[in-house]
């Protein structure tokens, strides 16, 4: 009864959350996997938690709020305070000591990394916490790959997509610059592939550059960047629909973006990690399974030097993330996916 | 159960709490890179005299700006401009820009010391001069470059032209595309070679050019010796990174030191962070002729 009366007081809490469709039953199924969290250790102390959030919008904080009310249920010395101003900063509170956990609403970016060492002289560790989710802004998305509907292209591979939007010989020898690289006949075969796709140099751009083009920065420089727009209403043109409205005028291009802002004129095509396969396209399922490769992981980050352990405090409530009920909350107050079971036994194994 | 209850219950506040920076009263707190640092050590000495202690941190410029904007920097001295990120990371914690001001120029040409970027082609190179379009079109233009088309006769005419520079992503690959390419990403990467990031890239990309007529790099004076150094063509001037040129900021790829700290709204800026600036601003200028 204690933990229901917290939980209850958790979900007033996040009322500021965004509302929450119904998980999907094979991700609840997933969740019914994992293993419960048994406190290792009695702990005591304050966590300060730098990341992914908002002051203006409170996206994270039904999230937060519930994992550290349920927490502290089981292990009431434990503290924390919410510094969730946005993942920009988190991992430069960590590297200067402000912060215990940078929760990050992305990848880590190759600057942040470099940051951190420059401070700290070992990099940072990294825990995988959720999967991204199908198509929730706030919650990063997945990005698919486009093609008009009339292209006959049925699939790709990840290296595939590297050589189409990347111009790094070091990672994809052969770049592939005509719809006939691709093993398309007739009118398509010499007609050059015309990319599309998010500011190269940003969050969006590092992480396709960092699964697709092996962290380079060298991009197809036939590549058409996109970037919000104000529009005169004081609405926002986004980034992403601007690629796909783009590609949708466009017979021979290609567009990496995401299914929440796809029209009549274009589809998204199956993906595979190598040839081997399996090809599919982005659902929950492949996402939580890691079979769609173009999903997103979403980390933790700790200062741990090296051949030091985890605070044990923060330990201990990365070991309650990793948990059945860790991930129960998660798929409840926020848009995330879980972690897969062996995905999710792996990151408990470093703690 | 109430909200009362909640909220009586709550192990985490709902919404992120506000920063409170660390301040000591009579103490300004600068956070800047180690070659920044002898010059605000100079600064603090002269402060000292006038009742404000300076404490520097040599921490470089990423960790500068992020003492800054957790707090415990008063001002990140940096010899580059915030990156969009930096700007972002102070910006929602804050819910106002950084304050940003121009703090003195960088060098024309002493490595580590924020040195101008220089164009420089082999001493069996004829080229003249470039404009700002040329130099922009040797770098993005997709089609294959030659040395005729910028001018250049005789056995080099016909060879394609090569191009080294630091990695496109260090803090001078970034400055280049901004001051030069406008800053777009479309790089012709077919004819450029990157020689990595931090200091060893200028010496790396002045060895490559020293064993190649045909081609160019960006890199700096100070490690450019057997090399020529290119003018660029503005208008009908030829400037070239000179001391003089680099100070008044007439030389186009000329670095800049910036100051960065918070302006909050509806209150003054801290008087020891007036106090620093000034300060900062006067020993430039009084050492704007310039020893290099």
């Amino acid at each position: 009864m204690p933990r229901l009366l917290v939980i209850a007081a958790s979900l007033a809490l996040s009322a500021a959350a965004p509302p929450q469709q119904l998980p999907d039953p094979a991700v609840v199924a997933t969740v019914a996997s994992l293993p419960d969290y048994i406190p290792q250790h009695q702990v005591n102390g304050t966590i300060r938690i730098w990341g992914h959030g908002s002051a203006k919008r409170n996206f994270m904080g039904g999230l937060v709020a519930r994992w550290a009310d349920e927490f502290q249920h089981l292990q009431p010395g434990v503290h924390f305070e919410n510094h969730l101003y946005g993942t920009a900063s988190a991992i430069g509170a960590l590297a200067v000591g402000e912060a215990d956990m940078a929760l990050l609403g992305e990848e880590i970016s190759p600057a942040a990394g470099r940051l951190f060492h420059r401070a700290r002289g070992y990099a940072p560790t990294g825990i995988s916490v959720a999967t991204g989710s199908l198509d929730a802004n706030y919650f990063d998305y997945a990005h698919m790959i486009f093609v008009r509907r009339d292209n006959p292209l049925a699939r790709l591979t990840l290296q595939q997509v590297g050589a189409i939007f990347g111009d790094d010989r070091h990672c994809t020898p052969r770049p592939i610059r005509t719809w006939g690289d691709l093993g398309l006949k007739g009118e398509w075969a010499g007609k050059p592939i015309t990319p599309y796709g998010w500011k190269t140099d940003v969050d969006f751009g590092l992480f396709v550059a960092e699964r697709a083009i092996c962290g380079s920065h060298r991009w197809n420089p036939a590549m058409r960047e996109f970037v919000h727009l104000p529009q005169p209403d004081g609405s926002q043109y986004d980034h992403g629909q601007q690629i796909v409205d783009a590609l949708a005028r466009d017979r021979y291009g290609i567009a990496v973006s995401n299914v929440r802002y796809t029209n009549p004129d274009v589809r998204p095509i199956a993906l595979a990690w190598t040839a081997k396969g399996p090809f599919v396209p982005a659902t929950n399922a492949s996402l939580v399974a890691e079979t769609y490769p173009l999903v997103r992981i979403i980390p933790v980050f700790v200062d741990r030097a090296p051949g030091r352990p985890i605070t044990p405090v923060v330990a201990e409530f990365l070991r309650y993330i990793l948990s059945r009920q860790g991930q129960r909350a998660l798929i409840e107050e926020s848009a995330y996916l879980p972690l897969n079971r062996q995905t999710l036994l792996h990151e408990r194994a470093k703690l | 159960m109430s909200i009362a209850f909640a909220l009586a219950a709550a192990a985490i506040t709902p919404a992120p709490v506000p920063l409170a920076p660390h301040v000591a009263p009579g103490l300004v707190t600068i956070w800047t890179s180690k070659a920044l640092t002898p010059d605000m050590v100079r600064i603090a000495h002269e402060l000292a005299a006038k009742g404000v202690h300076v404490s520097i941190r040599s921490a470089g410029s990423d960790v500068a700006v992020a003492g800054l904007y957790t707090g415990i920097a008063d001002v990140a001295v940096i010899g580059r401009s915030a990156t969009p990120s930096e700007r972002q990371a102070f910006e929602w914690i804050r819910q106002r820009p950084p304050a940003e001001e121009v703090l003195m120029h960088g060098s024309a040409g002493i490595p580590a010391h924020s040195p101008a970027l220089a164009i420089l082609v082999n001493r069996r190179n004829p080229l003249a001069a470039l404009s700002p379009d040329q130099l922009m079109r040797l770098f993005t233009a997709p089609a294959p470059q030659y040395w005729r088309d910028y001018g250049v006769e005789g056995s080099l005419a016909a060879r394609p032209i090569h191009l080294h520079m630091a990695d496109a992503t260090s803090g001078t690959g970034r400055f280049f595309r901004d001051a030069a390419l406008g800053g777009r990403n479309q790089w012709a990467w077919n004819r450029i070679v990157e020689h990595g990031q931090g200091d060893s890239s200028g010496r790396a990309v002045a060895a490559a050019i020293a064993k190649d007529p045909a081609a160019l790099g960006i890199g700096e004076t100070g490690t450019a010796k057997g090399l020529r150094i290119i003018p660029l063509r503005i208008g009908e001037a030829l400037i070239a990174p000179n001391p003089h040129d680099v100070v008044i900021g007439r030389y186009p790829l000329s670095r800049t030191i910036y100051a960065y700290f918070d302006r909050p709204q509806n209150a003054a800026v801290r008087p020891e962070i007036r106090a620093f600036l000034a300060q900062a601003k006067d020993d430039q200028q009084r050492r704007s002729d310039g020893s290099e």
